[in-house]
């Protein structure tokens, strides 16, 4: 087995799991009093969130390459080098074409991941605005960082603010953008080392649920977004997740050294 | 109602180890000794011994509040537990593979194997005990039984990862556990329905009156009911051969009434009487 091929499968892990750490931090997560409009963000919890984004961001990821291993979008080398385990060696890795491919599938997955939080931003905030009748609103910042618009005055009392306003929603799609790449970085990784579809895909799930768990328990369970004060411990996330997802990346490297 | 003395954490540590470990051995030793598909429930009774320690884990970290929802932590083990498994199981194969500890023990199994699920639970120790110190020194949880308590749980997710696979494929060899329960999609629910007999029961009992029994009691009733389901799709994998499967679905079914009625019971003893006082009255007596 290379060496460059399991350094590298290390490093896709650690990088891939410290982008969904930090991804975390961007996304409104709620929880259960945002579920009854007391306060803001999306009404539940990080774990299910990371989930649902995570989980179509794969999807998104793992339809492109098969798209690319099928031959239906054409990148020659890229279907051999994932089938004999080459890809990340290091002639292949400095080819133009596969780092295509492996840039589109990074892409499909950040699609994917953002188009589910924009999803889970949008529609309940309709909800909220003509169901419950609740004005969008943050608890945290007086005015709105991106639009400006004043937030205290329509905060309820007694709340923590109501719906996903529009600074938490752009807050929310820089975090489905990291986490998307993370995500298909860290799928990829498993992918390259000759582990089944399904294994990658579940290692990768795996590995996401353990960063999003870990970045939940600094943001203490919720987050409005970047504008939050609580924004300010990403430090910490950041050195967490990445011995974290190391550790993961040396076992799932130990899984690729054994299977050779 | 009178204090019961709790059973310590290390006990059911020791139980669900030793227990776990026994039970998913006996099960594939027994069925490859005999040539049958009788004893994959023995996989079963090891997870639910595994889901009794990481149920009373589980409730030892989050009777402090992780802030973040106590079923978070449960995905957490089930995600750091994957990856030591299938590693640990890739050792295994690795040993027979490269003719170290290649003797025959029985009916076919070589003895390397046989070192494939100590090795998953090591390494998942290892695992928690990592992320146990990110959470507790990098995080500054302020947990006391953080760090402990993370190593247990994710030795609990991997020896129940082991107990479901030998119900559902009836071995623990790394290309069972791809080919039959990864690649068939059966991985999915023993990801979430194999978490939630862990992560349910405090979750569902949590207040100011839980108690041990009680909590171990409905992890029980919630393992047994994952176990009727895994029977089930244990269907799949021996379809020629259902003897096996019956008898897991059949005793899980019959366990799963009597744990239902034990918890039945432990919820009414914790019960009091409340007397019906009526509504408040409009005016105050008097004015």
């Amino acid at each position: 087995m290379d060496p460059i091929t399991l350094i590298l499968i290390i490093a896709l892990i650690a990088i891939g799991g410290l982008a969904v750490g930090i991804g975390v931090h961007f996304v409104p997560v709620g929880g259960a009093p945002a579920a009854m409009a007391q306060a803001t963000g999306i009404g539940t919890g990080t774990t299910m969130l990371a989930a649902s984004s995570g989980f179509l961001g794969l999807i998104s990821a793992g339809l492109v390459t098969a798209e690319i291993v099928s031959g239906k979008i054409s990148y020659p080398g890229f279907a051999e080098a994932v089938a004999n385990g080459t890809i990340f060696t290091m002639d292949k890795i400095t080819d133009p074409t596969i780092l295509q491919a492996i840039a589109i599938i990074v892409v499909a997955g950040i699609v994917g991941a953002m188009l589910m939080m924009v999803i889970l931003c949008v529609m309940p905030n309709i909800l909220y605005i003509f169901g419950l009748g609740v004005p969008l609103a943050s608890a945290k910042v007086k005015k709105d960082p991106i639009t400006g618009d004043v937030q205290y005055t329509y905060v309820t009392k007694g709340t923590e603010g109501h719906g996903t306003p529009t600074v938490a929603v752009i807050s929310s799609l820089i975090g489905g953008l990291l986490g998307g790449a993370g995500g298909a970085l860290i799928y990829l990784a498993l992918l390259g080392g000759q582990l089944s579809i399904a294994t990658a895909a579940f290692g990768a799930v795996g590995i996401f649920f353990v960063n999003s768990v870990l970045a939940s328990y600094n943001i203490t369970g919720t987050i409005e977004g970047f504008h939050d004060p609580k924004f300010k411990r990403w430090p910490r996330a950041f050195i967490a997740c990445l011995v974290a997802s190391f550790v993961l990346g040396i076992w799932a490297a130990g899984i690729v050294f054994l299977g050779a | 109602m009178s204090e019961v003395k709790e059973i310590d954490w290390y006990t059911l540590a020791g139980a669900g180890i030793i227990g776990g470990l026994i039970c998913i051995y006996a099960a594939v030793i027994l069925d490859a000794a005999l040539g049958v598909n009788y004893f994959i429930f023995l996989g079963a009774i090891g997870a639910i011994l595994a889901t009794l320690w990481g149920a009373d884990a589980v409730r030892k970290i989050c009777k402090y509040g992780i802030g973040t929802g106590v079923p978070s932590i449960g995905m957490l083990a089930f995600g750091m537990g994957l990856l030591a498994t299938l590693l640990g199981l890739k050792f295994g194969d690795y040993l027979v593979a490269k003719n170290i500890l290649a003797m025959e023990v029985v009916g076919g199994i070589k003895a390397g194997l046989l070192v494939g699920p100590l090795a998953a639970l090591v390494m998942a120790l290892v695992q928690g005990f990592v992320i146990g110190f990110i959470a507790q020194n990098i995080l500054k949880m302020k947990i006391p039984t953080m760090q402990v308590g993370m190593t247990m749980i994710s030795g609990a997710a991997s020896l129940i990862y082991l107990g479901y696979t030998v119900t559902i494929a009836g071995a623990f060899d790394f290309g069972t556990l791809v080919n039959n329960v990864i690649n068939t999609g059966f991985i999915a629910p023993l990801f979430i329905v194999g978490a939630l007999p862990m992560l349910h029961p405090f979750n569902a009992c949590l207040g100011p009156d839980e108690n041990q029994r009680r909590t171990l009691t409905l992890g029980v009733e919630a393992a047994l009911m994952s176990t009727v389901i895994f029977g089930i799709l244990s269907f799949a994998i021996f379809p020629n051969d259902i003897i096996g499967p019956v008898i897991t679905v059949l005793l899980g079914l019959v366990a799963w009434v009597f744990a239902y009625l034990a918890y039945w019971q432990k919820v009414k003893e914790s019960g009091t009487i409340i007397l019906p006082t009526g509504l408040l009255p409009k005016k105050e007596e008097g004015q």
